[in-house]
């Protein structure tokens, strides 16, 4: 018995640390894609120091699969995160995500370290999938190397 | 010892369930670097300075400034030229670019020379308008052609930007034959 009440108070505790349910993307056919920046104002221009430093990647048709069926028939929300710490940026400020859809999941936009709902409604398949078309806008003063990060998606049930 | 083994396997779980389904990667590299140089006009026309020396005054020393430029440049107070220089870099590694002027080939009219350490130009900072340079934190600074190639003008790093309005003067210290002198001078910006 104290085991058992240990062992729920950990994963209890180990929810609360998580914030939100990770949902099981790796049935997503990609599980990494490349792309590579460039200016976001080009040419002879009067540009600030911000615009100078302004630089935008494009990633299309980004697909995501992810695995529901535990909250089949359940509200829930869903969200995109990605962590405040992205390898290669000195700031998480210095990064801003944003996507369009196909229209299952709704577009939106987010910094590193924050979330975006995507979702919120009733669960109805076992796993639920859009096509995402991400631009990352990006601070050059900011940039040190390549950088990487990982879209997450996270569920809350809801009443 | 029971109790330690289950709250290691409590965390053990967590763990797993931190690590389930390891998320996609959107790994993003660097563009390359961008250079950007105007000289003159911006147009395709290269822009050409006039400079009238009065018959009376030829090798009297008294320098002779720029009376026109062709075409004018919408940029810059009349008779001067823009030059702008710009160097953008896609991180925050320093790099260092610098703007070189080639004046080797002298001046000439038939066979009459004027060597470009005759030619000098003084630099104003643009009054703004379209490319007005605003935002320029860097100068070029006035100077005379060395009549060489590769002569450093202004070395200046990344997300800099280098501007001005040059005007150009002749220099008027020797006595040279009557006639029209033309020449070229190529501005060259590099990024190592």
């Amino acid at each position: 018995m104290r085991r058992t009440v240990l062992l729920a108070a950990g994963l209890f505790a180990c929810a609360l640390a998580q914030a939100g349910v990770r949902l099981d993307d790796s049935l997503s056919p990609r599980q990494r894609v490349e792309a590579t920046t460039r200016f976001l104002y080009e040419g002879v221009g009067n540009w600030n120091a911000d615009q100078v430093s302004a630089l935008v990647a494009q990633v299309r048709g980004m697909e995501f699969r992810l695995r529901t069926a535990p909250y089949v028939g359940k509200n829930a929300e869903i969200y995109l995160t990605v962590a405040d710490h992205v390898s290669g940026l000195k700031s998480p400020t210095a990064m801003r995500l944003e996507w369009t859809t196909r229209g299952r999941f709704a577009p939106g936009s987010l910094v590193p370290g924050t979330r975006a709902l995507v979702y919120r409604g009733k669960i109805t398949d076992a796993v639920m999938s859009d096509f995402f078309d991400f631009t990352i806008y990006l601070d050059a003063r900011d940039w040190e190397r390549g950088l990487e990060f990982d879209p997450v998606f996270e569920i809350d049930v809801v009443p | 010892m029971k109790r330690f083994l289950t709250v290691l396997a409590g965390a053990a779980l967590c763990a797993a369930a931190a690590m389930l389904a390891h998320a996609a990667t959107v790994a993003i590299a660097s563009g390359p670097g961008r250079l950007i140089l105007q000289v003159g006009s911006g147009t395709t026309t290269i822009n050409q300075v006039n400079i009238s020396v009065p018959g009376a005054n030829v090798g009297d020393g008294t320098a002779v400034a720029s009376t026109s430029v062709t075409p004018a440049d919408p940029t810059c107070p009349a008779n001067s030229i823009l030059i702008d220089a710009q160097a953008r870099s896609q991180t925050n590694q320093p790099r260092t670019a610098t703007l070189t002027a080639d004046s080797s080939t002298p001046l000439n009219s038939g066979t009459a020379t004027i060597p470009f350490t005759e030619i000098s130009w003084a630099s104003s900072t643009p009054g703004g308008g379209p490319n007005g340079c605003l935002a320029a934190p860097v100068t070029i600074p006035s100077g005379t052609f060395s009549g060489a190639s590769g002569q450093s003008l202004v070395s200046f790093g990344t997300s800099q930007r280098a501007c001005v309005c040059a005007q150009f003067s002749y220099r008027n210290t020797g006595i040279v034959s009557a006639g029209t002198y033309t020449g070229r001078v190529t501005y060259t910006l590099t990024m190592p």
